[in-house]
C-alpha cells in the first residue's frame, strides 16, 4: 500500500501585502542661498552623487530596512527637491544651484510637517543632515522649535554640517540639540566630501543595522563622526 | 466565552472549554549577522488555582535590548521570563503572596480589585527580584573573570562598560517583558516595554474583534523603550484584563504575546491583527497543543522582514476534548 507522507503543519499563510520591512527615511537640508555659489555647491552636489552609489550598497547589506531619500533646499523660501521620499535603489541627485538668501526657518518647519504628517507607526528613527555654510534669514527658531516639539522630531539622528567659517554653528547646534553631537565643521572641498559620506553612509548604516533600544529618554548612539583638524592647511572656506 | 459562537474552536459550554497554547521565537537576521545570540526568551508554565480561576496559564516573553550597551541582554531576558513566571505563580497559588491577604482576592465577585491587588503585588516583586539576580550575575562574571583572567567576558572588553559588583549596570541586561495571566474566568496581561500582547473578541453578532490588551504607551517608538533595567521600572508597567464577570464578549478566546520583532514586520496594525486572527485561527483548527511550526513560522514569514528576533505565544480556548492535554512546560 502507498500512500503519501503526512504534511506537517506549517502555519497559516502569511499574505504578502501585510508584510513590510520597516521604513528608515533619510532627509538632507540644504542651503542654497547665494553664498553656498560655486565650490561649495559644486562640492556638495558631487558628493551627494558620489555618495548615493555607495548608499545603495550598503543598503544591500541591510534587506529587512526599506530606506528612502529625499532632499529640502532652502534659499528663497523651501521646497521639497522633486516628488520628495524616493527608494534609496532608484534615487537620482539632479543637482542644486544656489541664489537668493537663507529661509532655513521655512526648511524646519517643512520637516516638521512631514514628520508630523507622514511617519509610519513602526518606522525606525529618521536621520536628518542640515547643511548650511550662513545664517538664518527667517525665523529658525520657531521652524526648529516645530521639528523639536514633533515626536518624530525628537526621535531623529539631527546631524549638521558647518560649510565654512561664516556658518552659524550656534544655530546648527540649536537643531542637533545634543551636546554629545558636535556640529561637523567642514573647511575644503575634500572634508565636506568626507563630512556627508560620514552622514549618509555610516551613519545611516548604524541606525539602519542597529536594533538597539535604550530608555525611551536616550538619543540613539551613532558612530564618531571623522577626524577632522581644527585648523587644516588647506582650508577653503 | 459563552458568547462567542462565531469563533473557531470554541464550545457552547465555557465549563468544557480550556486554554490551548504554542510558542515559538526566531533568531533575526540582524543578530545572524553579527554573530549574537537570540536576545528573546519565553516561558510558559501553568498553576491549578481554585476556582474561578482554574488551570491558570502564565505566559512570559522577554526581549533583551541587544545594543552594545546592553551586552548581556539575553541574559537579561531568560532572568525576566524565570522571574515574572515564578513570581506569578506565587502570588497566585493557595497562600501566595496575593492570596495570603485577608479575606483574600474576590476574583469571582470583585476579579478588577483582585486583578489590580496582582499587578501592584508582582510588578514590584519582578523588577527587585531582577535587579537582584543581575545583581549577582554580575557578581558571578566578575569572580569567574577573576579566575580565568580578564578578556573572557566579551562585555567590558566590546564596549568599555565596565559592570562591577558596587556599580552594577543594569543597562547591560536591559530587557522588556509582557506576562499574560490566563485563566478560567479571566485574561491579564501586564506589560513593560515595547511588543504585542493582542486579543480576538467575538461579541454577540459582530464578528471577531482584534484588540490591543494593555494601554499604548507614547514614549515607545523608534526603537526606544522602556525596560526592566530603568529606575522605577515597576511604574512603568501598564496593564489590562477582561474577565467572564464583565459580561457577553468581555473575555478573548485567543490572545497572542509577542516580542516587537513580530509587529515591526507588518505594515500597520491592521495587517498586526489580521495576523493575528489567521493565526490563532489556523492554530485552533489545526487542534493540535503546542503545534511545532510556530518558531518555523517566524523565522520564514516574520523575521527576515524586521530583522529583528521574534518570538510569540498564542493561546486559544476551545473545547477540552479537541485537542491532547498539555505537555510540559517549553525550556
Amino acid at each position: 500500500m502507498t500512500g503519501s507522507a503526512p504534511t506537517r503543519p506549517t502555519g497559516p499563510v502569511m499574505p504578502g501585502d501585510r508584510i513590510g520591512h520597516r521604513p528608515l527615511h533619510f532627509m538632507w537640508v540644504i542651503d542654497a542661498s547665494g553664498s553656498m555659489s560655486g565650490t561649495k555647491i559644486e562640492s556638495l552636489n558631487t558628493a551627494i552623487r558620489e555618495v548615493i552609489p555607495a548608499i545603495q550598497k550598503e543598503a544591500d547589506e541591510w534587506p529587512e530596512v526599506d530606506l528612502s531619500v529625499a532632499a529640502i533646499v532652502f534659499s528663497n523660501g523651501a521646497r521639497w527637491l522633486g516628488s520628495g521620499f524616493e527608494p534609496i535603489s532608484s534615487y537620482r541627485w539632479a543637482g542644486v544651484t544656489a541664489n537668493g538668501v537663507t529661509d532655513m526657518g521655512h526648511a524646519m518647519n517643512l520637516v516638521a510637517e512631514y514628520l508630523r504628517d507622514n511617519m509610519p507607526e513602526r518606522a525606525i528613527p529618521p536621520v536628518i543632515v542640515l547643511m548650511s555654510d550662513g545664517q538664518p534669514t527667517d525665523d529658525f527658531s520657531s521652524g526648529v522649535q516645530a521639528v523639536l516639539a514633533e515626536p518624530w522630531g525628537r526621535k531623529a539622528v539631527r546631524l549638521a554640517i558647518a560649510i565654512g567659517d561664516d556658518a552659524d554653528q550656534e544655530v546648527l547646534k540649536q537643531f542637533v540639540a545634543n551636546p554629545e553631537r558636535p556640529v561637523i565643521l567642514a573647511s575644503n572641498p575634500e572634508q565636506l566630501v568626507q563630512a556627508i559620506r560620514w552622514a549618509s553612509t555610516t551613519v545611516t548604516k548604524s541606525v539602519a543595522s542597529g536594533r538597539s533600544k535604550e530608555g525611551t529618554d536616550l538619543d540613539p548612539a551613532i558612530p564618531a563622526p571623522p577626524p577632522i583638524p581644527k585648523d587644516p592647511q588647506d582650508k577653503v572656506w | 466565552m459563552s458568547d462567542a459562537d462565531s469563533a473557531p474552536g470554541t464550545a457552547d459550554d465555557p465549563r468544557e472549554q480550556r486554554w490551548f497554547h504554542g510558542w515559538g521565537s526566531a533568531r533575526g537576521p540582524s543578530h545572524i549577522r553579527s554573530d549574537k545570540p537570540n536576545q528573546d526568551s519565553v516561558k510558559v508554565s501553568s498553576v491549578q488555582v481554585d476556582p474561578p480561576l482554574g488551570q491558570t496559564f502564565i505566559a512570559c516573553v522577554a526581549d533583551g535590548h541587544g545594543s552594545a550597551t546592553a551586552y548581556r541582554s539575553d541574559k537579561g531576558a531568560q532572568f525576566a521570563v524565570e522571574i515574572a513566571g515564578a513570581v506569578v505563580a506565587g502570588a497566585l497559588e493557595p497562600g501566595g503572596d496575593v492570596g495570603a491577604t485577608s479575606p483574600g482576592p474576590d476574583w469571582a465577585g470583585a476579579p478588577a480589585d483582585a486583578w489590580a491587588s496582582l499587578v501592584e503585588t508582582v510588578a514590584k516583586q519582578i523588577c527587585s527580584k531582577w535587579v537582584e539576580r543581575v545583581e549577582g550575575d554580575i557578581r558571578e562574571t566578575e569572580d569567574a573573570r577573576a579566575g580565568l583572567g580578564a578578556g573572557n567576558d566579551s562585555g567590558p572588553d566590546r564596549t568599555g562598560t565596565d559592570s562591577t559588583v558596587d556599580a552594577p549596570d543594569l543597562r547591560a541586561y536591559g530587557s522588556t517583558l509582557i506576562v499574560g495571566i490566563l485563566a478560567d474566568c479571566g485574561v491579564g496581561v501586564l506589560q513593560i516595554g515595547d511588543g504585542d500582547a493582542i486579543g480576538l473578541f467575538s461579541p454577540q453578532g459582530q464578528g471577531v474583534r482584534a484588540e490591543r490588551l494593555t494601554p499604548p504607551d507614547p514614549r515607545l517608538m523608534g526603537n526606544a523603550t522602556t525596560s526592566l533595567s530603568l529606575p522605577d521600572a515597576a511604574e512603568d508597567f501598564r496593564h489590562g484584563a477582561w474577565f467572564t464577570a464583565s459580561g457577553p464578549g468581555g473575555l478573548p478566546w485567543g490572545v497572542v504575546i509577542a516580542t516587537d520583532g513580530f509587529g515591526n514586520a507588518m505594515v500597520s496594525d491592521d495587517a498586526l491583527h489580521a495576523t493575528v486572527r489567521d493565526l490563532v485561527e489556523y492554530a485552533s483548527q489545526d487542534g493540535q497543543d503546542e503545534p511545532g511550526w510556530v518558531s518555523e513560522w517566524l523565522e520564514t514569514n516574520v523575521a527576515r522582514f524586521s530583522g529583528d528576533d521574534a518570538s510569540m505565544v498564542l493561546f486559544w480556548r476551545a473545547a477540552s476534548h479537541t485537542s491532547s492535554a498539555p505537555g510540559p512546560e517549553p525550556g
